[in-house]
């Protein structure tokens, strides 16, 4: 076979051409080889190239030596040689290449390098240090930078200020958007439990880049929310100038959205001479200074008619007792005897009468007809246990009793064995009575109707539960002591009754010793610091000042009784 | 008349660890500065409880991101020889003591309060930096010395260029010795491995399992050649042989003799030659272990304090921006 060997010392340097022309060329150290390559690491007898036997004129190639020959950089024992193969023999490379006509193969011979720049070459080509190995401090850290750069500022900036864009200020129609947007990674807590909602919508509340959240921004939503006071003047002044929603409001810092300590509050009120006005009182703190509770109770117009509501501390007389106008001893009706009822003996407990009211704080107002009634029957007379009088409306109740007397007169067939004849005798139907015995009858009547009418307003019925004036005659008919109307004794605050359902009614109200309905019967305030502490306290309930006060939710000076119009009135206690 | 000025630099022996620097004056900086960071933590008692944005909250958060920003500095300062700002080793001292201050004082800033976000996410980078610097410290106090042993005064590169040298040397012989042991010498001096990725690197090479055999089986087979060629040597004359052919056979035992010594010769020396370069390759390997031990924390300290640094303004501004 016909090889062609350019021999070149370096690749692309000039090369000397000759052909090798044997049956088998054969490659390696020793001087009897077709071609020597004289390199200690090369065999004596390295390699055969040989024309192939399953290609026709292919060549192929034969290791001589288990070494093999590194064909394209793997040692093989043998290859069909094709152009571009790279075989190598210690710092020889041989090339194959395109054979020109009338010959098998066409081969470039070069030195991979000289023999004494081995070593040189051979350490360069070694990884010793990790630089050499792993990507370079410098970029990877740059290319760290840049990701969280552009991961956790430029994209959520963009999507916010797009956010900002595309929708308009807060209101209560809002929808926030269903899929968080990447600003969500700013968020730097979870929302408050009211806002929860508001999580994937970051522009709902932050509306200008750069700047806290605005007080027009939760009007939004809050519209009806009141100032802490109605005086607009004082608003505009110290301490309220400057503060913000968001001075209280402290938002991404967990469920609760109300501060988690008094101080916000007592930073004023410690010293209200300071900020506010003369007319508050100085409330360092809940536990040791807030002053008892202030009542607000009934008391009789001097005049008679009436009533007026003074505020009374706990501990001074005066708060000791209210005028209700009603005659109720707590203790009779709660005997755990029972109390008499028509049909017997009859236990009362407080929800027999005090109903809570639908939100569940308060109760509803006692009315004669629901809870009374059933045992206090308005009945004036054993023979006809029916027929019951009308409540709250004296003057009918004498129209009623004279009525039902002059009709039983003079219809004849009263049971009475003491009434006159006339009275008695059962009459014919269509029957009238000549003029002398009807003014008998009549007169029977009177009398019968005085005697009941007496009975209902000065020993029974009126008068267990109502203060009657009167002697029934003309000059004094009988007249019935006002009940004052129901107003609420606190009002600072409204008391949460249903979270308070757990303990007996009896443990802050004393009613079971109560005798008489002017008694108050409202807790005082070490009642509740037996189990309310200040905030952060070790043992009681750690408890804000709006656990009792709302800031926004009411005007106090309109609640103020001193400033009530008459005629605003909440709903009247007893009787309606 | 000049008298000299006392000198303000702190005269340490060159020796002496970046960690003493200074009779550990950073190290007491730092327990200052926690010890502090820690009594104005529990002093305060804001209304919202512990948090980034409270008075407190933007201090320590200042004095973090000042931390951070001059922690990162070092890279620049170490790199300006001509710096007379403080001693490097004053430098790294500081470095170290600081960079673990910052865990308290970025603890207190946060409030222990922690999420899915990048205001986390930075203090994680930060942890991450800060336990990668801490490994930095451990390997700085520990392989340096190990290094030194191990060199014993000699280079790496001379080291390798033995290799080389010791490779071609024993290829020399082995050609001598005929074309089995040639094969497997030039097959072992291809199958040396110095170095190489970052695993061979950290670990030591791995030699593929065929080349192992290849090697320990070389060994092996020289030694049994040794031996007997050895044993022909000591076998010595045959006592029964007749005296008429004792002149022809003594002439050929002694020809054969020479060869065989000289045979003996060459195999001990290429088992020397073989024994002598695998040694110094497993200690050339040894060395860059070492060294890849050294340095591989970098690899994680310096990109992560890169992305610390752009989670930190991430955070920044995002605060701000929310404010």
């Amino acid at each position: 076979m016909r090889v062609r060997l350019k021999t070149s010392p370096r690749s692309g340097a000039p090369a000397t051409e000759r052909v090798l022309d044997a049956p088998v060329i054969r490659i390696g150290r020793g001087t009897d080889q077709t071609l020597v390559l004289a390199d200690l690491r090369v065999a004596l007898a390295h390699a055969e190239l040989s024309p192939s036997t399953s290609r026709p004129s292919g060549v192929r190639l034969e290791a001589k030596t288990r070494l093999g020959v590194y064909v394209n950089g793997s040692p093989q024992l043998s290859a069909e040689l094709s152009p571009g193969d790279v075989l190598d023999f210690g710092r020889f490379r041989l090339t194959v290449g395109k054979p020109t006509p009338g010959e098998d193969l066409s081969l470039t011979l070069t030195e991979r390098y000289a023999e004494h720049d081995e070593t040189a070459v051979r350490k360069v080509q070694l990884r010793t240090r990790l630089s050499q190995v792993a990507w370079s401090r410098r970029s990877m850290a740059w290319v760290l930078f840049g990701l969280i750069l552009i991961g956790g500022l430029i994209v959520p900036a963009v999507t916010h200020l797009h956010a900002i864009e595309r929708t308009q200020t807060v209101s209560r129609d809002r929808i926030p958007p269903d899929k968080p947007a990447a600003d969500l990674i700013w968020n730097s807590g979870p929302l408050s439990a009211a806002h929860h909602a508001l999580t994937t919508d970051c522009a709902a509340c932050h509306r200008k880049p750069f700047e806290a959240v605005r007080d027009d921004t939760c009007r939004g939503c809050h519209t009806a929310l009141k100032e802490h006071a109605s005086d607009h003047a004082r608003l505009a002044a110290p301490p309220f100038a400057g503060w913000r929603c968001t001075d209280c409001h402290r938002e991404h810092n967990g469920p609760a959205l109300i501060p988690a300590a008094n101080r916000i509050c007592t930073d004023c009120h410690r010293d209200p001479q300071q900020t506010a006005h003369g007319t508050l009182e100085a409330v360092p703190d809940w536990s040791r200074h807030h002053p008892p509770f202030r009542l607000q109770l009934s008391r009789r117009n001097p005049t008679g008619t009436g009533f007026h509501w003074i505020e009374a501390r706990q501990g001074t007389p005066e708060a000791l007792h209210e005028d209700t106008g009603l005659k109720y001893p707590h203790d009779v009706h709660l005997d755990p005897q029972g109390i008499d009822a028509p049909g017997g003996k009859r236990v009362l407990v407080c929800a027999d009468c005090h109903t809570p009211t639908a939100d569940g704080t308060s109760f509803q107002p006692i009315a004669m007809a629901t809870h009374c009634a059933a045992c206090h029957r308005l009945d004036f007379d054993p023979a006809a246990p029916d027929r019951e009088l009308p409540h709250g409306k004296p003057a009918e109740v004498v129209q009623v009793v004279r009525d039902y007397y002059a009709r039983v007169a003079l219809a004849g067939g009263a049971p009475w064995p003491d009434a006159p004849a006339v009275v008695r005798q059962v009459r014919r139907p269509g029957e009238t009575l000549p003029p002398a015995q009807a003014r008998a009858a009549l007169a029977w009547a009177d009398a019968r109707a005085a005697i009941a009418l007496r009975d209902v307003f000065e020993r029974r019925t009126c008068f267990y539960c109502h203060t009657v004036t009167g002697d029934g005659s003309a000059e004094h008919p009988w007249t019935i002591a006002a009940v004052a109307p129901n107003r609420p004794a606190y009002t600072r605050t409204v008391f949460p009754h249903d979270q308070h359902r757990t303990v007996p009614c009896t443990s802050c109200h004393a009613v079971e010793t109560s005798q008489h309905a002017q008694d108050v019967v409202l807790p005082d305030i070490q009642r509740c610091r037996d189990c309310h502490g200040d905030t952060g306290a070790l043992k009681e309930t750690p408890s804000t000042c709006q656990s009792c006060h709302d800031y926004h939710a009411v005007d106090w000076e309109r609640v103020d009784s001193r400033t009530l119009p008459p005629a605003a009135q909440s709903t009247a206690r007893g009787m309606p | 008349m000049r008298t000299a000025a006392p000198s303000k630099r702190i005269d340490e022996p060159i020796h002496s660890g970046f960690l003493q620097y200074a009779g550990y004056r950073w190290a007491k900086l730092a327990i200052l500065l926690c010890a502090l960071s820690i009594a104005a933590y529990l002093w305060h008692d804001p209304v919202d409880g512990p948090n980034g944005g409270t008075w407190l909250g933007y201090t320590l958060g200042t004095l973090g991101a000042v931390l951070i920003l001059w922690l990162t500095w070092l890279g620049v300062r170490k790199r300006r020889y001509h710096s007379r700002l403080g001693s490097v080793k004053g430098w790294t001292s500081a470095h170290v003591y600081l960079g673990l201050a910052l865990v308290v004082i970025a603890t207190l800033h946060c409030g222990f309060q922690f999420g899915w976000n990048i205001h986390t996410a930075a203090y994680a980078l930060m942890m991450a930096v800060i336990a990668s610097g801490l490994y930095g410290v451990v390997v700085y106090t520990r392989l340096p010395s190990a290094i030194t042993r191990l060199r014993d005064g000699s280079q790496r590169e001379a080291w390798i260029d033995e290799v080389f040298e010791l490779n071609a040397q024993a290829i020399r012989i082995a050609d001598l010795l005929g074309p089995e042991v040639h094969r497997k010498i030039v097959r072992s001096a291809e199958n040396i491995r110095i170095g190489g990725g970052l695993r061979a690197q950290l670990y030591g090479p791995k030699t593929p399992k065929t080349a192992a055999d290849a090697d320990a089986g070389i060994t092996e087979f020289l030694t049994e050649r040794l031996d007997a060629v050895k044993a022909r040597l000591t076998k010595g004359f045959d006592p029964n042989a007749t005296a008429q052919n004792t002149v022809m056979f003594m002439a050929g035992q002694l020809v054969a003799a020479g060869k065989d010594e000289k045979e003996a010769q060459r195999l001990q020396q290429l088992l020397d030659v073989l024994s002598r370069r695998n040694a110094l390759i497993a200690r050339i390997n040894r060395d860059i272990a070492l060294h890849a031990r050294l340095q591989v924390w970098l690899l994680i300290h310096v990109p992560l304090s890169f992305g610390l640094l752009a989670a930190l303004v991430a955070h920044i501004v995002s605060v701000f921006f929310y404010w």
